[in-house]
């Protein structure tokens, strides 16, 4: 039985704010989502890296577009979450959700919309 | 904006030098957009500060990515891959590969493992058979063993005069000379003395002994007489010092029963210290409850005193 693949807490965040962004998803704009949700400072690199490997697993897939002025021609590259990014996105909650439930210790599971 | 429009990387501080470390840490179809991320944001968020400033936050955004660019990048080329700009590029196989991992399923090849386990198994036992045959050329060294299980130890029956087969038991030729086993007949037609150097079998049921192998030091205390010999005075020189090693086997009742010479002078000093020793007297060592002969490595060192 092959053991099913759980992204890491940094990749659902970064799957997370992929989603959030909707088809504004690139490396800045993801590592700005990812600050602003958590209140960490996030590195660009490791936000690159991230989505690097999560595009390895099939999780993501990207397009490159010409950049504009702001960007001094330099290309961008959007990302968006494929069907599989999602089922391992949810398994993972799942489990996170699961793990927690009836821990005294914590707040009570929120009922996700 | 002080900035100008055309290269906001080249135109901060140490920007070329920038442009390089990004060079390094990036791969070229990564890099560009790397950058253009940096510029997009410096443009946005920095427009009204002086180019130092927004040079150092660019060596700053890039010195904080450094570590995992580096480690992403060293990962790529471990895996011989060119990258996500090829996505049907085959990664080279790498060392988890050669030995039966699959990455693509994060499994191992049962047969690979297994060949690798035995593998490693083999050489490990070869590395202790290794370390064990060093056990000689460790001193001080104590070593003991029972030729039978300790169940059957307690019915041994130890025949006080019968020297130690010590030497039998290495695979190398033996150091010392080897005498007949009482109790282990010689064939008809080899006379007694040509055993003396045959490294006689030892799984012989009949032979029932515990052999021990003691440490000077521990050895040396057991002795209760044991006067030191001296040389023929021909032998004594001016400065110079004179060495015996020999090596001392003490039976079960604490009576020497034999000496041998490893290291010696010369017929007339080596026969004095034989003679000696022949007669000093042991508190017989006991392994349990039962007294058992025992040698030991003996050195002599004569100087003018």
């Amino acid at each position: 039985m092959l053991k099913e693949d759980i992204p890491g807490s940094f990749e659902q965040l970064v799957l997370l704010a992929v989603l959030r962004l909707r088809d504004q998803a690139y490396g800045m704009t993801v590592r700005a989502e990812l600050e602003k949700r958590t209140g960490q400072p996030t590195s660009l690199g490791a936000v690159y890296t991230t989505l690097e490997r999560l595009e390895g697993k099939g999780y993501l897939s990207s397009r490159a577009t010409s950049g504009g002025a702001e960007r001094e021609g330099r290309a961008r590259r959007f990302f968006s979450v494929e069907q599989s990014g999602l089922v391992a996105l949810q398994r993972a909650l799942d489990v996170l959700d699961r793990m927690r439930a009836d821990v005294p210790a914590l707040r009570p599971v929120a009922v996700r919309a | 904006m002080s900035a100008p429009e055309e290269d906001l990387l080249a135109a901060v501080p140490f920007g070329v030098l920038l442009s390089g470390v990004l060079r390094v840490l990036l791969a070229e179809e990564r890099r560009e957009e790397f950058v253009g991320d940096l510029v997009e944001q410096a443009r946005a968020d920095l427009a009204d500060q002086p180019l130092p400033q927004i040079g150092l936050w660019l060596w700053g955004q890039t010195l904080h990515s450094a570590p995992s660019l580096l480690v992403a990048r060293a990962r790529r080329l471990a895996r011989g891959a060119t990258g996500l700009s090829h996505p049907g590029a085959r990664p080279l196989p790498a060392v988890g590969s050669l030995l039966g991992y699959r990455a693509e399923t994060r499994s191992w090849s049962l047969p690979m493992a297994i060949s690798v386990s035995v593998h490693a198994l083999a050489l490990s036992v070869l590395f202790v058979a290794t370390l064990g045959g060093m056990e000689e050329l460790q001193a001080p060294w104590v070593r003991i063993g029972f030729p039978h299980p300790p169940s059957a130890a307690a019915a041994l029956t130890i025949a006080p005069e019968v020297p130690p087969r010590l030497e039998a038991r290495h695979h190398r030729k033996p150091r010392f000379t080897l005498r007949p086993i009482a109790s282990v007949a010689p064939p008809a037609f080899a006379p007694v003395a040509s055993a003396s150097l045959t490294e006689a079998p030892i799984e012989d049921p009949e032979v029932r002994e515990v052999i021990v192998i003691l440490p000077p030091v521990v050895a040396d205390k057991r002795c209760v007489s044991c006067p030191k010999p001296t040389l023929p005075p021909a032998f004594v020189r001016l400065g110079a010092e004179q060495r015996i090693d020999v090596k001392t086997c003490v039976g079960a009742r604490g009576n020497v029963t034999s000496v041998d010479v490893v290291r010696g002078l010369g017929p007339l000093a080596d026969a004095g210290v034989v003679d000696t020793v022949r007669n000093w007297r042991f508190t017989p060592h006991s392994v349990g409850d039962h007294p058992v002969p025992f040698c030991y490595p003996t050195r002599f060192v004569f100087t003018m005193n």
